[in-house]
């Protein structure tokens, strides 16, 4: 049966369309989802007190990534500093001693504190510069 | 006691004796003949060795040793070294082959992954029937942590004292000297990675192959593929990695050496987190990353970067 040209241009059309929707529907890009973001939590904070003890006079210094470096003058034995980070999960702290005899096998003794309680002590060698990393252990 | 003349003869005889000597120093004995399936272990054993070695890597620098099969000429290679170093773990899985050869031609095995303490590595989607992926559940990526690499040094300076005893002293001077360069490496890295703020610390990599220096330094791994360069990741998993993406915030993502970062490129583009540079996960590259030290400070100079 021959029909109309345009009724069968439709018929075809549609057919067409039929066909290649599932291929479509597999293949169209999607947008990621988008996932909810945790509503901001306010980050429990803590001080802890750094307690640099060096067996010479030295420079000493303590860091904490995005914090400023607190830093002695030189020619000190004993340096303090406290930075304020989260209760639960403490960053590292990098220590670092400039001493002034730089010949002689040095030492530099490390304490951590919050609250009055000693979290972590630690003692670091070298000759003329010490400098090492400190981890807080988490509960 | 000795008549003269009997004297004058023995004084000849060590003479001639220490004129012997001193002309097989002058040439020089042959070289220990190493072969290597390892980039990371030739590079200690020339190390270690100095000049009484001769090292032959058969897995060279820039080859994905994932897919790497021995071909002929390198299993003649092989058996003419005395010793053949591999990572282990499943890393080389043509190994266990080799076992039987090896042992007929005397080459002493030494094994990486037998003298560190392994860690569960992830495992998926591939068929561990095909012989070049078969791999076991640890992760054999063991010289991603430098406290591992110094344990190793130590293996391979044991197998060549066992293997060339005469050169106990160079071989304990080089040793001793790369311990303490492995050591300052070690506290150079920490001093790097403190500057990274803890929530900073997700390594968005190809595949899973830096466990130990996650494990070592508290990073957490979001690898697109598995342990292998051969896993293939399933859409459903790169949709999840891309949620956890944007979710962690991670600022950036990094490809490695030996393939194709374009996966990670379609991940930058949704999920907003830029390529944040080439890392060796598998091997030593060429260049600056030639060596264990100068790859391990790549690395972690284009991490520390990428992610501040």
């Amino acid at each position: 049966m021959r029909g109309s040209p345009i009724l069968r241009l439709v018929l075809v059309a549609g057919a067409l369309i039929l066909l290649a929707l599932p291929v479509w529907q597999l293949t169209r890009q999607t947008p990621a989802p988008i996932l909810a973001k945790p509503a901001a939590v306010a980050e429990d904070l803590a001080d802890y007190r750094v307690i640099l003890k060096s067996s010479g006079t030295a420079r000493l210094q303590a860091m904490v990534a995005n914090q400023t470096t607190a830093s002695s003058a030189s020619g000190v034995e004993n340096f303090e500093a406290v930075f304020s980070m989260s209760a639960n999960e403490p960053e590292d702290i990098a220590v670092f001693a400039d001493f002034v005899d730089r010949t002689r096998p040095s030492a530099l003794r490390v304490m951590v504190e919050k609250g009055g309680e000693v979290l972590v002590e630690k003692t670091f060698w070298g000759t003329g510069v010490v400098e090492d990393v400190l981890t807080i252990p988490t509960k | 006691m000795l008549e003269g003349g009997e004297f004058a003869a023995v004084k000849i005889l060590f003479f001639l004796m220490a004129m012997l000597g001193g002309v097989s120093l002058a040439c020089g004995a042959a070289p220990i003949r190493v072969a290597s399936l390892s980039t990371v272990m030739a590079d200690l054993a020339r190390d270690i060795g100095g000049e009484r070695v001769e090292v032959v890597e058969i897995v060279k620098p820039g080859m994905d040793p994932h897919i790497f099969e021995p071909a002929p000429g390198d299993l003649t290679t092989i058996s003419n070294a005395q010793i053949l170093l591999a990572s282990g773990l499943g890393f080389e899985g043509y190994l266990d082959r080799l076992r039987p050869s090896l042992k007929r031609s005397g080459v002493v095995l030494v094994v990486g992954g037998e003298v560190v303490e392994p860690i569960e590595g992830a495992c998926e989607g591939h068929d561990h029937s095909e012989d070049h992926h078969h791999h076991g559940t640890s992760d054999p990526h063991w010289w991603q942590s430098v406290s591992n690499v110094q344990l190793v040094a130590r293996q391979i300076r044991d197998a060549l004292i066992a293997t060339d005893p005469e050169g106990q002293g160079t071989y304990e001077k080089n040793a001793a000297a790369l311990e303490a360069r492995l050591e300052d490496l070690g506290k150079w890295v920490r001093l790097q990675i403190v500057q990274l703020p803890k929530k900073n610390r997700v390594l968005v990599t190809s595949h899973d192959a830096l466990g130990y220096f996650a494990k070592d330094y508290g990073f957490e791994i979001l690898p697109v593929q598995g342990i292998s360069t051969s896993d293939q990741p399933s859409s459903q998993k790169v949709r999840d990695l891309i949620g956890r993406i944007q979710e962690r915030g991670v600022k950036a993502i990094f490809a490695e050496s030996i393939e194709n970062p374009k996966v990670l490129g379609q991940i930058t583009a949704e999920t907003g987190a830029k390529l944040g540079g080439v890392i060796y996960a598998d091997g030593l590259g060429s260049g600056e990353t030639g060596t264990y030290e100068g790859m391990m400070r790549h690395n972690v100079t284009t991490i520390v970067e990428a992610l501040k």
